[in-house]
């Protein structure tokens, strides 16, 4: 008896466990109040890979197939150990072929970059898409990371 | 011998007797006393053969039953305890105790699943009563609707016939992936995409012009930000399953999204708000 009695809070405890790993975190969610024909959400990473270089990478989802798809410009932002922010670099899709994709519904792209160890960066995309009717283009500041 | 020596008892018989095998006075002991009618039984005569067998085989008479259960017991364990229970007068007993852990371990099951039920509804922020309802209720809403093509035809020129193959041939085997889509609705494409770090999935499902899509990115959660556009600065937070959906309109759709295990899921759907819950409620099925 005491047996099962043993055994049935062990598999409450295991789902107890269950329960509470399955609320996980929810990462930074924004919501634009700006209703789009062409853009339905976008997002973007900036992580550090180690040894001073930095990580981007940036998705655009169209709201159905777009001629062209992608991130029209990249800032990136540099916050120095007196606490300014300044402008690191700046990147346009002109220049870049590869920040656009054609006749698809999303778009997935990177870029890496050198920082200096200790600093912190941030990143606005400019993203935009288009098709037949139209376009339009939104805007998405990633979060504050520090460089490793 | 004849028959009716046989039925004759001869003292001399005895001597006979000693010279015969014990099948032979066996066989004479079992046909007297078939043969003869009670009055005419010579019980002398089978007393002399039986002495003769005894003579022979004393062991017979000295037999110890208890010795010898003991020493069955010794040899099959298993077998003479199960004996001795179904025999012995602590039979009834024995029941009674079967059938009281009997109904402890069903209890013991009843509470398992109602703390299971309490867990999980509370964590969905719902009461056991309503989880249970809505889950019966959406288990025979789905099991009457068939839905719709979730895979492309055999013969498809795609790389992917399914978005369920396409997560499975990426390393994305533990990303969730509907099982159901309103019924009329096919699968046009998927589309995957990949960065060094990263993967993006979306499928489309369309009837008549229709659209749903099911986009699915891995992301770092660590890192990442997401922004959604709608058409209204309002949304719902709907918990499904434990996670969180944001539920939200844009021009001409209803949109879901949510977070899961390194994963972005962002559903949208132009059919109606109530096949977007259908869609959600089959990525956990």
């Amino acid at each position: 008896m005491k047996r099962h009695i043993i055994a049935v809070f062990v598999v409450i405890a295991i789902l107890a466990g269950c329960v509470s790993a399955s609320c996980a975190y929810i990462p930074e969610t924004e919501i634009n109040p700006q209703a789009s024909l062409y853009l339905a959400a976008y997002s973007v990473t900036l992580q550090p890979l180690g040894d001073g270089e930095m990580y981007i990478s940036m998705t655009v989802e169209g709201t159905t197939l777009m001629t062209k798809i992608g991130v029209v410009e990249m800032y990136i932002e540099e916050r120095t150990p007196t606490g300014t922010w300044h402008e690191f670099d700046t990147l346009y899709g002109l220049d870049n072929p590869e920040f656009y994709q054609y006749n698809t519904r999303g778009y997935l792209g990177e870029y890496r970059f050198d920082g200096t160890v200790g600093n912190y960066y941030r990143v606005t995309l400019t993203v935009f898409a288009q098709n037949a009717n139209g376009y339009d283009s939104g805007e998405i500041v990633s979060v504050i990371a520090p460089c490793r | 011998m004849s028959e009716q020596d046989l039925l004759k008892f001869n003292p001399e018989d005895g001597k006979e007797d000693i010279q015969k095998t014990d099948k032979e006075l066996m066989d004479e002991i079992i046909f007297l006393l078939e043969n003869s009618s009670a009055e005419e039984l010579d019980t002398a005569a089978i007393q002399a053969k039986l002495s003769v067998l005894d003579e022979r085989d004393p062991a017979a008479e000295k037999f110890d039953p208890e010795k010898g259960w003991e020493a069955f017991i010794t040899a099959h364990p298993f077998e003479a305890k199960a004996e001795a229970k179904t025999d012995s007068a602590e039979a009834q007993p024995v029941r009674r105790k079967k059938c009281i852990v009997t109904v402890l371990r069903v209890f013991e099951v009843a509470v398992v699943l109602a703390a299971a039920l309490v867990l999980f509804s509370s964590a969905s922020g719902q009461s056991p009563v309503q989880t249970f309802t809505k889950w019966t209720a959406d288990l025979f809403s789905v099991a009457a609707n068939p839905g719709g093509e979730l895979e492309l035809p055999e013969d498809s020129d795609s790389e992917y016939l399914s978005l369920r193959e396409a997560l499975d041939e990426n390393g994305a085997q533990d990303a969730l992936c509907p099982t159901w889509i309103p019924e009329g609705f096919a699968l046009d494409e998927v589309e995957v995409k990949n960065n060094s770090l990263y993967k993006l999935f979306i499928a489309t499902y369309s009837e008549n012009g229709v659209e749903i899509t099911v986009s699915i990115s891995s992301q770092s959660q660590e890192w990442i930000a997401n922004m959604l556009e709608t058409t209204e600065d309002t949304y719902i937070e709907q918990p499904v399953n434990g996670d969180t959906y944001y539920v939200l309109a844009n021009v001409e759709y209803a949109m879901a999204f949510c977070t899961k295990n390194g994963y972005a899921y962002n559903i949208r759907c132009e059919s109606s708000k109530e096949d977007l819950f259908l869609i959600i409620d089959s990525l956990y099925r």
